[in-house]
């Protein structure tokens, strides 16, 4: 730009100083040119060679996919691992074969067979077979590794009787491998949506003989996750690990499918909200994990283009403990939900375009729908406080609202205050906040009377959602239990036709969001920012994107 | 002073195993789990996960496990929230990071803070001495998490003379957050050394000098340096510790490996045996640094060498 202001200028005036600009335009050509080599920033630059710069919020507790928890982990997880089945690029109910070129159910879809392509290769050049998904169920549900994620394989026909220690005898456990290419799993309840389930980092496969050969396959910490020891069979492999710095994977060449993959490279940054964004602004990376609310205004105004917002398969809610008076009373939390005003919540206080709950199960285009049953409906509200025996909220006991540190769910917490105060007369509430650890052990011991919760889904199904409300479920944690609702769950499991199986499972939901152990809030979304080099990164539901199909235009 | 070394180097152990129980004791009184998570864990696999990291053993045995552990081996064994590395290899890793970050922002410090504390002392009251005061001030009270920030939006976004965040390029990645850090430690160093070298100029030996004739420069910078330093080498023993120990704040705004963000992580985590590891190493430094710091007083000083080293310490 200066370049051409000064070559315009330099042809108006006279032979000494056209001689003068013309000096100056060569200088301003040559420090432009260099200014221009610079331009090209650190993230275009990458872009060209085809390494994806990614933000992922925090470091790895691990690289193996059985010891790991969290949804950063699992991201780092899909582009060293694939599974039997594996992710759509831009669907998430659709099926996209991985390990399995085809797999089958019997009729009432407790046996799926799973066939596997002969093609598939680990790392190491070896071929992958259905033993080494035997050898990694085995050691998914093994006690002594601890596994925090093994309840994802009870699935299984006898797995958490292994993993409870119940049986000894991993050959009573309901996973098979007749031949090197086949793989047959039983289960213990009929799982129409079993695909669907495989895909999850808890059924990604390890490679026995490498594990076995830094330890045994019960020991967490072994030098197998290391860079040059570690073998996976995804579209890439492990290059570097550095603990807060980042993890480095590279195109894998023995992937059966490696000449799909167009990335050569993928580093994971586990650089935390502010940081992640000032890194982004700063071209380091091409994505950003999370964008913090505060910024979404601001990119929406001035580069809207970098910014996306899309809904997400999470619910945020209250969790109510049904055990502490006035809370056992069904009226009073009814009143306390119908006096919840969640548009005002998500327009005014969230702002990422999430969606106010009317049920607890966030809605899956052509998936399951909940009932609709929560609305904002204040005098309704204050007619069951009055029923419950506090009129205007008179002689309400007062309760605590327990909050883990953070400012955006501090600001909720106070909407739900006021809300409570302004719609039903109640004053007595007070916002209690614990950090993080403690805030979990109090809500798992139930010292809580109403605590904030989210609940993000593992696999695309309304199941993700509804057991953990079961009698006894470790998540369930407000006390509340209900013998229909149970029932109506396990007579879905058996239900034929997916439509069946949906309405069971809205006739359960229904009772509890009549019964209300739960405050849902608002539908999560995810924001983020993403820049125009990054193709095929399509909105996702479940936000697993198969890292084979992403590609950079520079 | 074989003695004196002797006699530190068993103090030094005595504090150790002091600091190992305190934070033992803390981390056992601090409520929370380490294996918990939004989505719970069943019980049977948390019993599981407590006994491979031997925390179903009764408290002593736990305490003198990691203890002898640290002992006879040098080893903080293994994190409870990290599977992949060792606490010794996390310190490893991370502990150069904050330590050039550190040492370079120390460097940063003192070559700044000192002559704006000299010259401060030397402008006693005077325009000189408010206006060198009040930057000393504004770098102790501009906080750190507010001065990193605008750094970065104006070197590195604004300018480009620099990474926004991140450990990469060895050339250059370190000078920033260098800066920033040792700002805040300029300020200290400017105050301390101006306090100094008031109460120095003020000795008798100081006014026999400059009466002898001697030129201000030198009475300032040979003779009444020497003693007005004291008070700020007293003060750098703990600071160099903590400065080399790393910053969780500019580790976390610069997006740094440091040491600093592992010890603020391993206390939210409950990660006992790497917030262990990581303050035995912030320990070690304050125990080493103190020490040092001993050793230049004792040079430094005439009054103490007079003493003897054992008498005086």
């Amino acid at each position: 730009m200066r370049f051409f202001r000064s070559v315009r200028t330099a042809g108006a005036e006279s032979p000494p100083s056209r001689w003068i600009s013309g000096g100056m335009a060569l200088l301003v050509l040559i420090t432009g040119g260099l200014a221009g080599c610079q331009r090209e920033d650190f993230a275009a630059r990458c872009a060209r060679d085809g390494i994806l710069l990614l933000g992922n919020g925090s470091d790895p507790k691990a690289l193996d996919p059985q010891l790991v928890a969290s949804v950063g982990d699992s991201n780092i997880m899909r582009a060293l691992f694939e599974g039997l089945v594996s992710y759509d690029p831009s669907d998430d109910t659709k099926l996209e074969p991985g390990v399995a070129e085809r797999w089958e159910s019997n009729d009432d879809k407790t046996v799926w067979t799973f066939h596997l392509r002969s093609t598939a290769r680990w790392s190491n050049g070896e071929p992958v077979t259905s033993r080494d998904f035997v050898y990694t169920y085995q050691r998914m549900l093994e006690p002594r590794l601890a596994s925090p994620y093994a309840s994802m394989l009870y699935l299984l026909k006898n797995g958490q009787a292994y993993n409870e220690e119940k049986i000894r005898d991993f050959s009573q456990v309901g996973v098979k491998a007749p031949d090197d290419h086949t793989l047959v799993c039983t289960l213990e309840i009929p799982a129409a949506y079993f695909p669907q389930v495989v895909k999850h980092t808890s059924w990604l496969p390890v490679h026995g003989p490498t594990i076995e050969r830094f330890g045994s396959m019960t020991d967490r910490f072994t030098l197998w996750q290391r860079p040059g020891n570690h073998v996976s069979n995804g579209p890439f492999q492990l290059k570097s690990w550095r603990l807060s710095h980042s993890v480095v994977v590279e195109k894998n060449p023995h992937y059966w499918d490696a000449a799909k993959v167009s990335l050569n490279e993928i580093r994971f940054y586990p650089y935390e909200t502010y940081t992640e964004e000032r890194a982004f602004r700063g071209h380091r990376l091409h994505y950003t994990y999370t964008l913090p609310a505060e910024l979404i205004r601001k990119y929406q105004t001035q580069s809207p283009e970098l910014l996306r917002m899309e809904p997400y398969y999470g619910s945020y809610f209250f969790r109510v403990n049904v055990t502490h008076p006035p809370l056992d009373n069904p009226k009073v939390r009814r009143a306390l939900a119908l006096a919840i005003d969640r548009k005002s919540i998500v327009d005014n206080i969230t702002q990422a375009g999430q969606a106010p709950a009317t049920g607890f199960t966030p809605p899956s285009e052509g998936g399951y729908q909940p009932p609709d049953l929560l609305s904002f409906d204040p005098a309704d509200a204050r007619a069951l406080l009055a029923e419950a025996g506090y009129p205007d909220g008179r002689d309400f006991p007062g309760f605590t609202l327990l909050i883990n540190t953070s400012e955006a769910h501090r600001a909720i917490a106070e909407a739900l205050q006021d809300m409570w105060r302004k719609h039903l007369g109640i004053t007595s509430i007070e916002i209690g906040n614990r950090e993080w650890t403690t805030f979990q052990s109090e809500v798992i011991d139930m010292k809580y009377d109403v605590a904030r919760a989210g609940w993000i889904a593992d696999y695309l199904d309304p199941a993700t959602f509804l057991d953990m409300w079961r009698k006894g479920d470790s998540n369930n944690n407000t006390g509340w239990s209900q013998p229909d609702y149970d029932r109506l769950l396990r007579e879905a499991a058996v239900q034929p036709t997916v439509e069946g199986r949906f309405a069971k499972l809205r006739e359960a939901e229904a009772i509890l969001l009549g019964d209300l152990p739960v405050l849902p809030v608002y539908w999560y979304t995810r924001s983020y920012l993403i820049r125009p080099e990054v193709k095929n990164w399509n909105p996702l539901l479940l936000d697993n994107h198969n890292y084979k199909y992403i590609r950079l235009e520079p | 002073m074989a003695r004196f070394i002797l006699s530190r180097l068993f103090q030094s152990l005595v504090v150790l195993v002091g600091i190992y129980t305190l934070v033992f004791v803390l981390m056992k009184l601090s409520p929370g789990s380490p294996f918990a998570g939004e989505k719970a864990v069943p019980s049977h696999v948390l019993e599981r996960m407590r006994s491979y990291y031997g925390l179903d053993q009764p408290l002593p045995v736990q305490w003198w496990r990691g203890l002898s552990n640290y002992l006879f081996h040098l080893d903080g064994g293994i994190p409870l929230k990290k599977d992949g590395f060792t606490v010794n290899e996390i310190i490893a890793e991370s502990l150069p990071v904050s330590a050039v970050v550190g040492g370079v922002g120390l460097l940063f410090a003192l070559g700044t803070g000192i002559p704006l504390g000299v010259y401060a002392a030397a402008r006693k009251n005077r325009v000189g001495d408010y206006v060198a005061s009040s930057l000393a001030l504004v770098g102790i009270c501009l906080p750190t998490f507010v001065i990193a920030p605008l750094a970065i939006a104006w070197f590195a976004l604004e300018l480009g003379w620099f990474a926004p965040v991140g450990w990469d390029d060895p050339r250059t990645d370190w000078i920033l957050p260098s800066l920033v850090l040792g700002l805040f430690y300029m300020g200290y160093i400017a105050r301390i050394t101006r306090g100094g070298m008031l109460e120095a100029l003020n000795q008798d030996y100081i006014r026999t000098a400059l009466s002898k004739g001697l030129s201000e420069g030198r009475v300032l910078f040979v003779h009444a340096l020497r003693h007005g330093l004291l008070p700020l080498v007293s003060y750098l023993g703990p600071a160099t510790a903590g400065i080399l120990a790393g910053s969780f704040v500019v580790e976390t705004v610069f997006g740094l490996p440091g040491l600093g963000m592992h010890t603020v992580a391993a206390a939210r985590d409950r990660d006992q045996p790497l917030l262990t590891g990581a303050i035995m190493t912030y320990g070690v430094l304050v125990l080493f640094f103190n020490f040092l710091s001993d050793i230049v007083q004792y040079w430094m000083n005439p009054r103490l060498r007079a003493g003897g080293l054992g008498a005086s310490l």
